[in-house]
């Protein structure tokens, strides 16, 4: 019996790209992604599970910096540390210093690749 | 060339295909987004969402090509709806089925194809979700499985069953 894999929680807009990470991720044995379609989703999930991860698009950008900050206060039922990657289609410069403050580990811009966001993760196909 | 054979259930395929009531119709953006991802996902030049018809193949959507059908036994999707799996040719010009097709040795000049055949409802396979390239390619695991990803979405599509933003 195989191991569980990861879990972790994708929050992205776009259907397309969500739902083709999510069964690409499943379907090579990577992660398990849960996944939200905006910010609102991504906090309610954040509340009932663990995750080992969080892809996080910026597209709302107060929210999603409150989201941030709030899982680096451990407010959320997982580690309060776990990796997060960000999507964003343009960045400003005091929103790169947030991020860092925020100990983002990759920021990807948009549009975004596949293969790129599972090598951020860290995850080999 | 060898020319795309026909199915042996053609007749049940047509008329699957035609109850779609998808040939000669306007583009739509729920089928025209799943082509533009796979042009940008696989970094090809050209995507199609292709459906074959009794003598030709068309169009319902395409990136980087301006042709809106070809005939059938020149289709490189022609020979993928026989099958289920991913059909992939790395290098039509080394490849006997292909090598003198006026779609390899002419415009597009095609050398790269990958299409992942589409069902409709009744199970039959009515067209492809294919990518082109005009240089020589291979696919690595992600890719198909993209490839492959995205084809379930165009079923569900061709199923009505399509999700929203």
């Amino acid at each position: 019996m195989s191991a569980p894999l990861p879990r972790m929680l994708l929050t992205q807009a776009q259907f397309v790209l969500r739902r083709t990470v999510v069964m690409v991720a499943r379907d090579l044995g990577l992660v398990d992604f849960d996944e939200a379609s905006n910010v609102g989703r991504a906090r309610q999930l954040l509340s009932a599970g663990a995750y080992a991860g969080l892809v996080l698009d910026l597209q709302d950008r107060s929210l999603a910096m409150e989201l941030l900050s709030d899982l680096r206060q451990g407010k959320f039922a997982c580690p309060a540390d776990i990796p997060v990657v960000v999507l964003a289609a343009d960045l400003h410069p005091e929103d790169c210093s947030r991020l860092e403050t925020l100990g983002v580990a990759r920021v990807l811009r948009k549009p975004v690749r596949i293969r790129d966001l599972f090598n951020a993760l860290e995850l080999q196909a | 060339m060898k020319p795309a054979p026909i199915p042996a259930d053609e007749t049940d395929r047509l008329q699957a295909l035609r109850d779609l009531m998808l040939l000669d119709t306007s583009p739509e953006e729920r089928y025209d987004r799943l082509a533009r991802f796979a042009a940008e996902q696989l970094d090809v030049p050209i995507a199609l969402l292709t459906l074959v018809d009794g003598q030709r193949q068309w169009f319902k959507s395409r990136v980087g090509l301006d042709v809106a059908e070809t005939a059938r036994d020149i289709s490189f999707c022609g020979h993928a709806i026989m099958n289920s799996e991913i059909l992939v040719i790395e290098d039509a010009s080394s490849d006997a089925r292909f090598s003198d097709n006026p779609l390899v040795a002419g415009e597009p000049h095609i050398r790269f194809y990958a299409g992942a055949p589409l069902s409709a409802p009744s199970g039959h396979r009515i067209g492809t979700l294919c990518v082109v390239d005009t240089v020589p390619r291979k696919l690595g695991a992600i890719e198909l499985s993209i490839l492959d990803a995205l084809r379930c979405l165009a079923n569900e599509t061709l199923a009505g069953k399509e999700g929203g933003e």
